[in-house]
């Protein structure tokens, strides 16, 4: 079996009547990506989310619309019956023309091409294998058995809907200094903890208490699902700094970016207990020096940095200053 | 945490019953994204609408973890139950389905303003009477 895929370059303003008109030409759904609304997302000031220089830029100006019909024995099923993909596209097009009438429809192209049948529920497993993220941790999707080497420990965490599969080097950045430095023992805060995997790897290790929080609710409840899974006891919550429960931490974990560490280095010597350990991450090296800047003025000391691709992790302890 | 954008996709898909076959597969697939969860978590937030093409925003990151929000129903669809009909004209220039006002127009664009990059309302209620038009519905004062 196959598909169908009809493929139009559009305008924002057409691109809700064309999914309609496929739609009603009998589609199984529809894909629009809009560099507009990708553009409108990244420059919302709210947003953790960035893209690298020239990814904007690089989906040109047109919306992308893309149906898909099915090929079945008798022909291309459409809601008009079975068709050939001539009379599809023709009438697609017709559709097209007519749209364009009321809506500006920009280039207003329309192209077909067949997409084959895949196991598109198991496919994009082949990205994901176990992965040793650290010299003592081995991340291991579900679906694959672990085969640990010696003093090496299991995590198991399956990629799903929160940052943080152990794919990222910010995220292998901070599991390595957990690794090299953790205490067992130690209270741990894991800061934007994102799908948890830094509070399990740190309970893994040996940590006394460990707390997981994110101001995000959907990373909450992933975190403590594979908490859970890993049967590890993280206390996941959601909320900021000024919510964790114990006024002082022996080592703090933030895995943000560069802006929001910046913002939040102020506040972090008071909730370091003595000889703590701040862990910085997720700040991309053009931005290094504001956080390092801002962790200086706070009062913290640069005791390590660490360095993946264009991905900085830094390691602060309280400065002289400092209680 | 840091999370870079690799892709963005906006796809309408059948409340409560997505599967991952196209358009799921193709749009997700290549960016590895774990679809047999996006598509358990999406028809778990959408059960309450079957029956209903539901108009889905997700958002990939570099790690493969992604996001997703559901969004207001699409201009047409808004369109057709201001009018009660249940489709449009395939030939909007020559046959009519429906008539709809141009404060009805207004309503739909309000309610649209959150999702679209229209630069104004009146830009938006331009879109939607468009939309309205090429669907075969007079726009009357």
């Amino acid at each position: 079996m196959r598909w169908v895929q009809l493929e139009a370059l559009t305008t924002g303003e057409a691109s809700d009547a064309l999914c309609e008109a496929f739609l009603e030409l009998g589609a199984d759904g529809t894909a629009v990506e809009d560099p507009g609304e990708i553009l409108a997302l990244l420059a919302r000031p709210d947003s953790l989310a960035y893209a690298d220089e020239g990814y904007a830029e690089s989906l040109g100006e047109d919306v992308r619309v893309r149906a898909f019909f099915p090929e079945m024995d008798e022909g291309i099923r459409t809601a008009a019956g079975f068709r050939t993909v001539e009379a599809l596209v023709a009438d697609a097009a017709e559709r097209l023309t007519d749209i364009g009438r009321f809506l500006a429809t920009g280039k207003g192209t329309l192209s077909f091409s067949f997409v084959a049948d895949e196991d598109w529920a198991n496919g994009w497993k082949k990205y994901y294998h176990p992965l040793l993220i650290s010299p003592r941790i081995l991340i291991c999707p579900s679906w694959e058995t672990a085969s640990p080497g010696p003093g090496e420990t299991v995590v198991s965490l399956d990629p799903g809907s929160a940052f943080g599969t152990g794919s990222h080097e910010t995220t292998a950045l901070c599991a390595e200094r957990i690794d090299a430095l953790l205490a067992p023992g130690s209270t741990v805060l894991d800061l934007g903890c994102g799908s948890g995997i830094l509070a399990i790897i740190a309970a893994r290790l040996g940590a006394g208490f460990v707390e997981a929080i994110d101001i995000d609710p959907l990373a909450v409840k992933v975190a403590a699902e594979n908490c859970a899974v890993n049967r590890v006891a993280v206390d996941v919550h959601a909320g900021e700094l000024k919510g964790a429960r114990r006024p002082r931490y022996d080592f703090i974990v933030a895995n943000i970016i560069a802006d929001v560490i910046a913002a939040l280095a102020a506040d972090i010597p008071d909730r370091l207990a003595p000889g703590g350990i701040f862990v910085a991450s997720g700040i991309i090296a053009e931005k290094s020096q504001r956080v390092l800047d801002a962790c200086r003025a706070a009062g913290l000391a640069l005791a390590e940095s660490h360095r993946k691709g264009d991905w900085c992790a830094y390691v602060f302890r309280p400065g002289p200053s400092a209680p | 945490m840091a999370k870079k954008v690799v892709a963005y996709v906006k796809l309408q898909i059948p409340a409560g019953k997505a599967t991952p076959a196209p358009p799921v597969g193709p749009a997700l697939g290549q960016h590895g994204v774990n679809i047999a969860m996006f598509v358990k978590e999406f028809n778990e937030r959408t059960a309450k609408d079957v029956g209903l093409i539901i108009p889905v925003v997700i958002t990939v990151f570099s790690d493969r973890s992604y996001t997703f929000i559901t969004k207001t129903p699409p201009v047409p669809v808004l369109l057709k139950k201001a009018c009660k009909i249940e489709s449009g004209s395939g030939k909007p220039n020559k046959e009519k389905v429906a008539t709809i006002t141009k404060a009805e127009v207004m309503k739909i664009a309000e309610l649209k303003m959150v999702d679209t990059n229209a630069a104004s309302l009146e830009a938006c209620a331009s879109m939607v009477a468009g939309t309205a038009r090429s669907m075969g519905i007079v726009v009357v004062d």
